[in-house]
């Protein structure tokens, strides 16, 4: 705010004529700049000494000019005053330019009414209709009295019967009555306005696109603009009328309620819920509960989330109670079991949940107990090691099928897990269960073909998959399973050289599979089993018919594997060469077949790899995508096959270079998992670059395994476990274990840095039962010391190849090529013939 | 269905506009309208979530299920909407459009 300088006006006596010209010169000035209060006392100090007409302008436009600011800035009785006093000392009209607004905008409705009717057309600076446009709003709702003093012919009187009706209609929610009214209003009116915010108002619900059209007719500085803002508030989406209805004064909130359908008794309560959605922070648990439960226990959805805040507030468990009444036993036991849970302690939440199913099965609710069975069955976290956890499972899901016997998909899970653990009996008594409830049922036919195929009772399995196919024809897993187990049987009698017989299960086989790909499986085991002209002709007929050669030249090794055939001999007899390049299609095709073969033939997976290691080698050079060349890639890093994910990585590398994902592959391919222990700074450099460009990409995984490779292992198992699911990381000592130098290094820097108890868990590993008591019993309760005696023994190993080998880790997960083969006696016991 | 399942779920009453005392039809009928208005060519993210608010409340067995294990924390959404789910909205009133105006 500018001060008035009050040196700079002189006193009047001492005032020149020049002087005075100066002085003029300057009010004017300071008038032109806006500095209005200044201007004031200038020109006063000037009219003192003359009354030139000039000045009595010049002051009048500094109150002007004053009165207008102090009305923007809502100052509206001291905006008055200042006009008054323009009236007054300065001879203007005192209805004159914004005079009326600010009257009916300080709430003097009589006053404002009275100046207007008493105006001229003398009054300058607004029209007339502006001026009534300004009355409009408090025409509707003023007393007859005061309205008498307007003009008998003013817009304001003749329109404010139309006005009146429509705002009773629209009080109503009568929109045809409204529109009927509406059209008595013309656009010159002053409550033209009305037109638009009255149907507005009845159309936020059924049309709020409407409605807002409308509202964007009504002029910005319209007399009925407060009820455009309640319906502007109405339309917002969503929440966002909260907001909204924070901005609005008393009485525009009530018509925002009364529009929204908000009962009165929960005004109070929404402006509160207001301020949280204007913040857009939710309050914790507790204390919405406390809200809720002090304001809105009798509204019916409260109760609801209140129920469901619960077990983020125990604390609040008695005021629940005490508004909605107590809970039961059960209800008590599953909502702590749930809070448990959310927080983290699964022991103390499993404890909970049984307690629950109790409580619910005493309560005779067999329901919820038996979904609390499922649902403890399908979580691991809290297996215990003194308790098998499948066995866990397993009874509490046939506990729960006691309860509540109807659920098919809980059958169809106990059936799959008794069968996984070769549960065989529990397995079969569970599929009669289910077949008893869901007789025709085509997933539980195919568990009870699945079932009776472990069990060997093939002949059951086979009537079993007829009466499926009689209900679906065109079950191909059905179909599949039974056609597979005729040819592991064909194998079988190949190995007993029961030629004819092998021949009859070929056959069987060949009516149950109906896949051009399943049958030329099925060719290929009769082509490999003699040694015919007819035999290898079936046997090339049946390669050219499995889809590109070298996905048939893996599947012919896979099943000359099984057979226990001689790799060369198979691959001469099928007249395969694999000098050839293959396709880059080839190679993707392969990877097929390696995702279809099962986890029996691994073994046989390992060597048919081993046969195509140059061709596929050679084939890193085709045509590939980049996804199809990481997915190759991810294939043999799965597979354990670290020659071939180096080839592709490196080729891939080539063409894309930097790509993140393969510079993360070709580390693992050279560095194996454990790569901390091997990597040397320029490929920590290129690590990290690819990291980078990996995190612009926004490609998470790929910055997350980097991070994983380039981070120390926090635990022993960390160390020398492979990634889960992957089968190995192959040849080599890339990401195996550490020398037995490193881990004596590594044993030592733990000790030096860290609690002795860490060396002694990982030493435990690699020390035998015997020595490592031996040398607990030495050490006593010195766990320093016990520490040290275990890196002694396991050092003379460092320099003298006869020391301590290490263990192999309890934890470690097996390279594919030296994983024990799975035996699959599906057909041990199967016919017989 | 998993705690971690229902801890990633937005309440699927909410998502359908229903009561939690709503019948399968009611429930039903919901779920088909709000597929209707947000079909997946226009608003997959929508759809889905229609989707897995169906399949999570769809029957008795799984509204059971959902009312034990729903560890979701609550959102403002389900605040406002647990407060105002009774609203019915209402004519403006001529009393209240006249105060708004001024009336005493």
């Amino acid at each position: 705010m500018v001060r008035p300088n009050r040196r700079a006006a002189p006193r009047a006596g001492s005032t020149s004529p020049s002087d005075a010209d100066q002085r003029s010169e300057h009010a004017a000035a300071t008038l032109a700049a806006g500095r209005f209060r200044e201007a004031i006392e200038l020109y006063k100090a000037l009219l003192k000494v003359e009354r030139r007409a000039e000045w009595v302008d010049g002051l009048a436009a500094s109150y002007a000019g004053r009165a207008n600011d102090l009305a923007d800035k809502g100052m509206l009785p001291e905006a008055l005053a200042v006009w008054r006093n323009r009236a007054s000392l300065c001879g203007k009209p005192l209805v004159d330019g914004r005079y009326i607004e600010w009257l009916v905008r300080s709430g003097d409705h009589a006053g404002a009414l009275s100046a207007f009717a008493a105006q001229g057309d003398e009054a300058a600076g607004s029209t007339a209709s502006e001026r009534e446009a300004c009355l409009a709003a408090f025409a509707l709702v003023a007393p007859d009295a005061a309205l008498a003093m307007l003009p008998a012919d003013s817009l304001l009187s003749r329109h404010r019967t139309a006005a009146l009706a429509a705002l009773a209609a629209c009080g109503r929610g009568d929109l045809a009555e409204l529109e009927v009214h509406l059209r008595a209003i013309p656009y010159r009116s002053p409550y033209r306005d009305l037109r638009f915010v009255f149907k507005a108002l009845l159309l936020v619900q059924r049309d709020p696109a409407q409605a807002g059209e409308l509202l964007a007719r009504v002029a910005p500085d319209s007399p009925f603009e407060k009820l455009a803002a309640v319906a502007r508030a109405a339309i917002l989406p969503g929440n966002r009328w909260l907001v909204a209805l924070l901005d609005l004064d008393t009485e525009g909130r009530q018509l925002l309620f009364a529009l929204k359908g908000c009962p009165e008794n929960r005004r109070t309560l929404m402006l509160e819920v207001a301020q949280i959605v204007r913040r857009r922070t939710l309050p914790k648990p507790g204390e919405i509960l406390d809200l809720l439960l002090a304001k809105a226990r009798g509204v019916p959805g409260v109760a609801f989330l209140c129920r469901r805040l619960l077990p983020h507030a125990m604390q609040r468990v008695r005021a629940y109670e005490a508004a909605y009444g107590r809970l039961s036993e059960a209800e008590l036991a599953s909502t702590q079991a749930l809070a448990d849970a959310i927080d983290g302690y699964h022991g103390s939440a499993r404890k909970h949940w049984l307690a629950a199913v109790t409580a619910f099965t005493k309560e005779r609710q067999p329901l919820p107990a038996a979904l609390i069975l499922r649902h403890l069955s399908s979580w691991r976290l809290h297996a215990s090691a003194e308790e098998p956890f499948d066995a866990q499972r397993a009874a509490w899901l046939q506990h729960s099928l006691e309860l509540d016997p109807d659920d098919r998909a809980t059958h169809v899970r106990l059936i799959r897990l008794l069968r996984q653990k070769k549960d065989l009996k529990d397995a079969r008594a569970a599929v009669e269960a289910a077949l008893a409830r869901f007789v025709n049922d085509s997933e539980i036919l195919l568990e009870a073909v699945e079932t009776a195929l472990a069990g060997n009772a093939f002949k059951k399995a086979v009537s079993l998959a007829t009466r499926l196919l009689e209900l679906d024809p065109i079950n191909s897993q059905v179909r599949a399973a039974i056609g597979q187990a005729h040819l592991a049987h064909a194998r079988k009698q190949f190995k007993a050289k029961r030629l004819e017989a092998m021949s009859k299960e070929i056959d069987l086989a060949e009516k149950w599979l109906l896949t051009p790909a399943e049958r030329g499986r099925a060719r290929l085991l009769r082509g490999l089993s003699d040694n015919t002209p007819e035999a290898t002709l079936l046997l090339r007929t049946a390669v050219s018919e499995l889809g590109g050669e070298l996905p048939a030249t893996l599947l012919l090794l896979l099943e000359n594997a099984r057979l226990g055939g001689e790799p060369a001999a198979a691959l001469r007899r099928a007249a395969i060469s694999t000098a050839r390049t293959p396709t880059a299609r080839e190679v993707v095709a392969v990877l097929h077949v390696i995702g279809t073969t099962g986890k029996a033939d691994n073994r046989h997976l390992v060597s048919a790899l081993r046969v195509l290691q140059a061709p596929l080698k050679r084939a890193a050079q085709g045509e590939f995508t980049s996804a199809e060349l990481v997915a190759v890639c991810e294939t043999w890093l799965r597979r354990g096959e670290s020659v071939l994910l180096r080839v592709y990585a490196e080729a891939g590398l080539r063409h894309w270079p930097g790509m993140p994902a393969l510079v993360y592959l070709r580390a693992r391919a050279l560095y194996g998992r454990n790569a901390y222990f091997h990597l040397p700074e320029a490929e920590e450099r290129a690590l990290d670059r690819a990291s980078e460009r990996a995190e612009k990409d926004g490609d998470q995984r790929t910055v997350q395994r980097i991070r994983e490779l380039l981070a120390p292992p926090v635990s022993y198992n960390d160390a020398f476990d492979d990634d889960p699911g992957e089968e190995g990381d192959g040849d080599g000592r890339a990401g195996g274990l550490p020398s037995m130098p490193e881990l004596i290094r590594m044993l030592k820097s733990m000790l030096e840095m860290a609690d002795p108890a860490d060396v002694i868990n990982l030493a435990r590993a690699f020390v035998p039962d015997a020595d490592f008591r031996r040398l607990q019993r030495t050490a006593g309760s010195n766990a320093q010391k016990f520490a040290r005696l275990l890196i002694d023994y396991l050092s003379p190993g460092v320099d003298n190849a006869s020391g301590p080998a290490p263990a192999p880790p309890p934890t470690h997960a097996p390279n594919a090529g030296s994983r024990p083969p799975e035996v699959d006696d599906r057909q041990g016991r199967l016919f017989d013939d | 269905m998993t705690a971690r399942d229902v801890c990633l779920m937005i309440d699927p009453y909410r998502v359908l506009d229903v009561d939690p005392a709503a019948t399968d039809d009611a429930i039903r009928a919901a779920y088909l309208a709000a597929i209707r208005a947000s079909p997946p060519e226009r608003d997959r993210e929508r759809f889905e979530q229609v989707r897995s608010a169906y399949e999570a409340i769809a029957d008795s067995r799984r509204r059971v299920a959902h009312h034990l294990f729903d560890g979701s924390p609550a959102t403002i959404d389900d605040l406002v909407r647990a407060v105002s789910a009774d609203f019915a909205p209402s004519a403006p009133g001529e009393r209240n459009l006249l105060r708004v105006l001024g009336a005493k």
